[in-house]
């Protein structure tokens, strides 16, 4: 009796387990066809289009560049003068030096030959206290703000209190943007007024010949770790994102390269300093207030916008690095329950919200029992060695079918990539992420979800490599 | 039945990938290919076609379809940065390579995006007066928006009065493409925006104020002394900062007037025209709002008075001793006072 009950009770767990993967690989196909039925559709508006006309128009609305700065000593002066030649006709840039404990304001002082200035500028947001402000002599649309240590949060608020532009776009400052990326990015909001922040592809720059804060030469990286993460980036964006730019909306616009309506973002109070996945949680707030008030609240993503980031090339800093994602999904999540499973919110309730929460937040405990189930029940001989070889054939195999499928994608729109070693990386990359790195990440995320319902809130000190050339702080949710 | 769902789900799952890896293979090779192949080629026609249109001849179209694909690469990157003379013989060799007529038959597809591309090889290679204006109708928008750009190079009349009349086509894009192209033609618009801001309705005036705005034409008095009585706030905005770019006595009279305005936006534009004035008799009153409600309409006036001059800045000293601990706040913050 005890043990028909075993039974029952262990082929239950396995048809919930069943169920996760069915619906999981179900949302993913259905990301994937979305995403090619928008690839197709961006393809025809952008065929033989030259937007350089753009430059010289009046039309475009003034970008502010917001560039949080943390210890950026020996990289800063290299990425704002990138930011300065941005093919953009009306662009300003508000560098936040974030209480940094090295030479962050002296670098840029001597580099840009900063003046201290007494700018009118109404602080809507609070922030920790500011020190002092300047602006450039040489580029006058450069200003910095000197404030005391409040995170990426508070400076990102602190330089949306003195954003001119109508349009601000949140970078990270190690962040390389291509130059005619932000011509494009801008493009949605010429086309309708209830967009309120479009988003680009940001890819993996490890690897990549980068000279003078620009990527000249894309290659895949000959690393492991960074080489799965450009494959996981591509994923990401290029079918994530651009799929539910049909399916219900993108709740993510990542925080290293995104454009978003100032008036919005001021109007909802700007950045959750307490919060830890904060790029995910302004994107659901701005979506959640537009729809509460019936006001703009469409967030797009358009697939050619480039930025370029430096991935954790280090088990331990990818691993801190996921912990935190994991932690700030759970966040978000938790702060925005009300809205998952409500028809008030439409497709974001019904499709959106649904998928973050059992796909991405309770995916890898499923899997992990998932697996820990298969593996007694192989011991215990209920279910036989066919059905288990199957069945992680058929969960790996949609996985490596899904990554190659953003790479084919990628190779017949962008090709960013030239020579065939690189191509054939992407495909080994492809195979091995579902093969040792998924599980890792796994392990990374549930440790995350422990994490966050003990209430951890750190970032992390996190160090990086730099671009070949110096270090830099750690990037944003991909 | 688990174990036969799965191996049709996996052989599917394997098929799937099969043919991926083949596309992505099979593209990838042959990008390789033709890219290595025709490099070289590549830089040698770009080389001598540069010296050929900036002799201001134009190319036959033998010499054309040699090397139709890579020349037609070619010519499309020329003549995105061409002008003058290497222009007129970059339109010329479209037109006789059959450039030009492919695009007029692509113009007339029924499929939007190949009407689309039609337009834009018309922009690019220039000519199109046949075809063109006939899309600024098209019912897909991005074809009229492109139609619109194609406008800015072709500033006939009949085409300037079809462009300002579609400041209010129903679609944001055209409407925006529509206020640039206007911008770029210059004070050629500013007879047939008179008589469109004679005849429009509120909704639709306030971007042809903008476009008057740059214009400044004094022609424009009447339509902006109209439209600063308009019931929509955003349409007296425009109509003040357009009165301010006009200026004279009539105008700063009811620039004036709208410091009182019952809208936030008005008030601002109102005082910002003042202040561009720089006349020190408006000082009192630009002075008087330095105590107004809105963050926006104080700073707008501190500033405004700034720009006056010493006339100005007097009342913006005599502010820092005011009793409204907002006027005293924006007047410190002007005159580069650091807080205490």
């Amino acid at each position: 009796m005890v043990r028909t009950a075993a039974l029952v009770a262990y082929l239950s767990f396995l048809g919930v387990v069943i169920g996760f993967f069915l619906v999981a690989n179900l949302y993913w196909l259905s990301l994937f066809v979305c995403a090619i039925w928008e690839m197709v559709q961006h393809r025809r508006r952008d065929t033989a289009e030259d937007l350089r006309w753009q430059l010289g128009s009046s039309i475009l609305p003034r970008v502010s560049i917001l560039v949080p700065a943390y210890n950026e000593a020996l990289t800063v002066g290299q990425s704002v003068r990138a930011l300065m030649t941005l093919e953009y006709p009306d662009l300003e840039v508000v560098v936040v030096n974030d209480g940094s404990r090295d030479a962050t304001l002296d670098a840029l002082t001597r580099e840009f030959e900063l003046r201290p200035i007494y700018l009118v500028y109404r602080r809507l947001l609070p922030t920790k206290e500011v020190r002092g402000l300047y602006r450039s002599r040489l580029y006058p649309g450069l200003v910095v703000v000197d404030k005391e240590n409040g995170g990426k949060a508070d400076s990102l608020n602190s330089a949306l209190n003195l954003a001119t532009g109508e349009l601000v776009c949140a970078i990270d400052a190690d962040t390389i943007i291509e130059p005619g990326a932000l011509l494009r990015i801008a493009q949605p909001f010429l086309d309708r007024d209830d967009i309120v922040a479009s988003g680009g592809t940001i890819r993996v720059a490890n690897g990549s010949k980068i000279r003078a804060g620009r990527v000249v030469i894309p290659r895949v990286s000959r690393r492991f770790l960074p080489g799965v993460q450009t494959v996981e980036y591509l994923r990401s964006f290029l079918f994530g994102r651009l799929g539910w730019n049909r399916l219900g909306g993108n709740l993510i616009i990542s925080g290293a390269f995104g454009l978003f309506r100032r008036d919005a973002l001021r109007a909802i109070g700007g950045y959750e300093v307490e919060s830890i996945g904060e790029d995910m949680e302004l994107v659901v707030r701005l979506r959640r207030d537009g729809i509460e008030r019936s006001t703009a609240s469409r967030v797009v993503f358009i697939p050619e916008p480039v930025a370029w980031t430096e991935a954790p090339e280090t088990l331990r800093l990818l691993g801190r690095q996921r912990d935190r994602w994991q932690r700030g999904l759970a966040d978000v999540l938790w702060r925005h329950r009300h809205m998952a499973f409500n028809p008030r919110y439409g497709a974001i309730g019904a499709v959106v919200l649904p998928y973050f929460i059992l796909v991405e937040l309770l995916g890898p405990l499923i899997e992990v029992l998932g697996l820990a189930g298969l593996g007694v029940g192989l011991w215990l001989h209920i279910v036989n060695v066919q059905f288990a070889l199957l069945f992680g054939l058929a969960i790996y195999g949609w996985g490596l079918l899904f990554n190659v499928g953003a790479i084919m994608l990628d190779e017949l729109t962008a090709r960013h990539y030239q020579t065939i070693t690189d191509r054939a990386l992407l495909v080994l990359w492809a195979a091995l992420e579902q093969f040792g790195y998924r599980q890792l990440s796994t392990i990374w995320q549930l440790r995350g979800m422990v994490r966050a319902l003990r209430g951890r809130r750190e970032w992390g000190e996190m160090v990086r490599k730099g671009f070949g050339e110096t270090s830099a702080p750690e990037g944003s949710t991909p | 039945m688990i174990i036969r769902s799965l191996i049709i789900l996996s052989l599917f799952d394997l098929g799937a990938l099969v043919f991926m890896l083949a596309v992505f293979f099979g593209h990838a090779f042959w990008d390789l290919q033709r890219s290595r192949l025709t490099r070289l080629q590549y830089e040698r026609l770009r080389r001598e076609a540069t010296a050929l249109f900036g002799s201001g001849e134009s190319m036959d179209r033998e010499q054309f379809e040699k090397h139709a694909r890579l020349n037609r690469s070619v010519l499309a990157e020329i003549a995105a940065s061409v002008s003058g003379d290497a222009r007129v013989s970059v339109t010329d060799t479209a037109r006789k390579v059959g450039l030009l007529s492919e695009a007029a038959r692509r113009c007339q597809s029924r499929r939007w995006w190949v009407r689309l591309r039609g337009v834009r090889e018309f922009a690019l290679y220039g000519d199109g007066e046949e075809v063109v204006p006939a899309r600024l109708d098209d019912p897909k928008s991005y074809v009229r928006a492109a139609s619109i750009a194609w406008c800015q190079d072709h500033p006939s009349e009949p085409i300037i009065e079809r462009v300002v009349s579609m400041l209010d086509d129903a679609d944001q894009r055209c409407r925006n493409i529509a206020e640039d192209t206007l911008n770029r033609f210059g004070d050629r618009v500013t007879a047939p925006l008179e008589r469109y801001l004679a005849r429009a309705s509120s909704a639709s005036r306030a971007r042809a104020l903008r476009v008057a705005t740059r214009l400044a034409d004094p022609r424009f008095l009447d339509a902006s002394l109209d439209s600063a009585t308009d019931p929509d706030p955003t349409v007296r905005a425009r109509s003040a900062t357009l009165l301010a770019s006009i200026t004279g006595t009539r105008a700063e009279q009811v620039l004036v007037g709208l410091l009182d305005d019952e809208s936030e936006m008005v008030r601002v534009a109102a005082v910002r025209g003042l202040g561009r004035s720089q006349s020190w008799k408006f000082a009192p009153k630009i002075a008087r709002l330095l105590r107004d409600q809105s963050w926006e309409v104080r700073s707008g006036a501190a500033i405004a008075l700034h720009q006056i001059g010493p006339g100005g800045r007097l009342y913006l000293r005599r502010s820092l001793q005011d009793h409204d601990v907002f006027a005293s706040d924006i007047a410190r913050q002007v005159l580069d006072i650091p807080n205490e």
